[in-house]
């Protein structure tokens, strides 16, 4: 090609991107693009799908039929639901109270003691998902049984004579929670520990705040972005928490995981099951507002940046 | 006659001829003995004394291109440990077929999974209370019983049922029956060890914390009614709702409610002293540890077979009918009946295979007597169902 064409098709590919990259509109679209994207595929449409089944009627033998109701809203108050609820909030409340407790020491530890080790230590955190979900659970059971690893040590040292029931209940429900959820609150735990800024605390120091006033009028104000990130990634998902109950509970601390999937696979009604799943939905959202509304709201987050 | 077949005629007669010629030349003896040669390789083949245990005949040239034309894979879908580990092995090595094989814990999550379009397996094994709710529902895909000529090693028991008139649609494969295992060494000497009372009435007493059920909401709930005396295919409102209630009571005593096969497990270690189970998981347990033994109570029982069928829409259906026919011969069935402890449809493989220790065993080979008290699940109408969840979903969630 003749130079000054070249020369020309470069000029207006450039005067093209001066355009786009000058526009507000396209400079936003073009940052979310992807978050976009993986909101609308991932959770925008199998959410509008939920909803549409739950205005859905059930058919005979639990085929779903493709006519408008509003049976399975009429359903939807079961005292029973109520009281499955109230556990598993229960469950996975405690849950983010120890989550909280035990992820902080170690993520105040490796934030300020971790050293050169620092990054070697959050990969020993994140390590145990690399391993399979349910293979850690029975693992679980085979620690926790009747006949398992730690009661065979405690009637093997003749501290106790009948082993402990340390399995299918309510408490090894509450062990299997904490152990998975864990990690999700020492994460960002960590990253806002990490940003907080030391020569705020070397201040308070001079000016003589003790180690307890530097912790709990500096330090945890300051990470308030952080707990509750954590505090959320841990109960949202605890509360809908369905192989720990079964496996580990021995499928008798029923929590509202098991209830909706029973509602599908039992009663193979699924615009009630979508129906409940959708109550559920709107519950936990409205917790998590007033919960954010009560740590700070948008200040807590605008401290992450 | 055609000119073939005279000169096949000509041809036969100069052989047999030979065969009284007294002088043999050099070439007609190293033809024959070629011939021998030769014959005597293809016998042994077509005797396949050199193969596994499963082969019989080998498949002809016609099946076998057949199964390659329709992509030479096969998808199966059974229960957990309910099938000899070699059955699927030999069978991809005698059809030149690709096995996928997956599990499924209970007959619920095999009817979700077809409803909601699973016409990625092509065999599937319902239990038989839920046959007619997948022909209702057109999950199914009709037999070409051409394709499956041994049919009729199955017991006529499970033949043209109730739930499948003809045969249309399922083949029997295994069945059993669900009552209670205990622990010998610790129910000796208890007053009801005959009893669904040892479940509900010693087991809240003696075996505190060492109760256990399985997670299937029928048979639960049967062991109630039949510990009331009812039957277990009861619809009478009041009386699920009596029999909801003893579970709800014994429940504080029940170690869990277990899924699929966790409970052999648990019954091995002794952590279970009373259970509710499959008789094929408690053979199993016996296996390991012997005082656990099977009891039916002599209230009664519930009885099931389980069936091959093949999905609607399956896209290998002759593999999938070659598959099942291959699961009819006597050594394949009993190898799957061995390997999980429950008796097998197959009359001639009871007949002409099955050992004389299984097949006098009453824990997996119900006498005559105990057919008696044995009730078989009847199909759950879809009326009565919301009654059954919320007895379930009340015992599990109080």
């Amino acid at each position: 090609m003749p130079r000054t064409k070249v020369r020309e098709l470069f000029r207006l590919r450039r005067s093209i991107l001066r355009f786009f990259r000058s526009h507000p509109a396209f400079k936003i679209g073009a940052t979310l693009s992807p978050s976009a994207f993986w909101l609308l595929a991932f959770t925008m449409i199998p959410m509008g799908i939920v909803v549409f089944y739950s205005f859905q009627t059930r058919g005979p033998w639990g085929i779903t039929i493709f006519e408008f109701s509003l049976d399975s809203y009429r359903q939807v108050f079961d005292p029973l639901f109520l009281k499955i609820i109230g556990r598993s909030f229960k469950l996975a409340a405690l849950t983010v109270v120890i989550c909280l407790a035990a992820g902080y020491l170690i993520a105040y530890w490796i934030a300020f003691y971790g050293g050169r080790r620092k990054n070697l230590l959050l990969f020993l955190v994140i390590l145990p998902f690399w391993t399979s979900y349910l293979v850690r659970i029975y693992a679980w059971m085979t620690l926790l049984s009747d006949h398992g690893l730690i009661n065979t040590f405690l009637t093997d040292w003749g501290l106790i004579d009948q082993p402990l029931p340390l399995l299918h209940n309510e408490y090894s429900v509450l062990v299997g929670l904490v152990y998975t959820y864990l990690p999700f609150m020492i994460l960002p735990l960590y990253a806002s520990l990490e940003r907080l800024d030391r020569s705020v605390l070397e201040a308070a120091a001079d000016l003589g705040a003790t180690a307890r006033e530097r912790f709990f009028k500096i330090t945890v104000p300051l990470t308030k972005g952080g707990i509750l990130s954590g505090s959320v990634l841990v109960f949202a998902p605890a509360i809908g928490e369905f192989l720990v109950p079964e496996l580990l509970g021995g499928a008798k601390a029923m929590m509202v995981g098991k209830f909706i999937a029973l509602k599908f696979i039992g009663l193979r009604n699924w615009p009630l099951g979508s129906a409940y799943s959708l109550l559920l939905l709107t519950m936990i959202l409205a917790l998590i507002y007033l919960y954010m509304r009560a740590g700070g709201g948008k200040d807590a987050f605008r401290e992450q940046q | 006659m055609k000119i073939n077949d005279r000169n096949r005629r000509k041809r036969l007669d100069a052989s047999v001829e030979g065969l009284f010629q007294a002088r043999i030349t050099r070439r007609e003896f190293f033809r024959r003995a070629t011939a021998l040669g030769v014959s005597a390789a293809v016998l042994t083949d077509i005797l396949g004394l050199h193969k596994k245990a499963f082969a019989a005949e080998g498949p002809s040239a016609a099946v076998l291109e057949k199964i390659k034309k329709e992509g030479g894979e096969l998808a199966v879908y059974n229960w957990e440990e309910y099938i000899h580990p070699d059955t699927i092995p030999n069978f991809e090595e005698e059809f030149g077929v690709k096995v996928i094989f997956d599990t499924f814990p209970g007959n619920e999550h095999l009817l979700a999974k077809l409803q909601a379009g699973g016409a990625r397996y092509d065999v599937v094994f319902p239990t038989h209370n839920f046959v007619p709710i997948h022909i209702g529902q057109g999950l199914l895909e009709p037999l070409d019983l051409e394709n499956i000529p041994d049919l009729n090693n199955s017991m006529s028991r499970f033949l043209d049922t109730s739930f499948d008139p003809g045969n249309k649609y399922t083949v029997p494969y295994l069945w059993g029956m669900t009552a209670l295992a205990h622990n010998t060494k610790y129910t000796k000497g208890d007053p009801n060890a005959d009893s669904w009372a040892l479940m509900f009435e010693s087991g809240p007493e003696r075996y505190s914390g060492k109760l256990a059920f399985t997670d299937e909401r029928e048979e639960v709930i049967a062991t109630a009614l039949s510990y009331l005396g009812y039957s277990i295919n009861s619809r009478n409102k009041k009386e699920l709702l009596e029999a909801g209630e003893v579970l709800i009571a014994t429940k504080p005593h029940v170690k869990a409610f277990y899924p699929g096969a966790d409970e052999t497990k648990a019954l091995i270690t002794e952590d279970i002293i009373v259970g509710h189970e499959w008789n094929g998981e408690v053979v199993k347990a016996n296996r390991k540890n012997p005082d656990v033994q099977w009891l039916l109570p002599k209230e009664g029982g519930t009885a099931w077979f389980d069936n091959m069928a093949i999905v609607k829409g399956a896209p290998h259906k002759f593999t999938a009918e070659t598959f099942i026919n291959y699961m009819l011969r006597p050594e394949v069935a009993s190898a799957n009946s061995d390997e999980g402890g429950y008796a097998t449809a197959n009359k001639k493989a009871v007949d002409t295979v099955v050992s004389a220790e299984m097949a006098n065993n009453p824990a997996i080979y119900p006498t005559a007597e105990d057919l008696e008290r044995l009730e078989f699940l009847a199909v759950l109408p879809d009326d009565i169902l919301p009654v059954y969840d919320d007895i379930w979903t009340r015992l599990l969630g109080g």
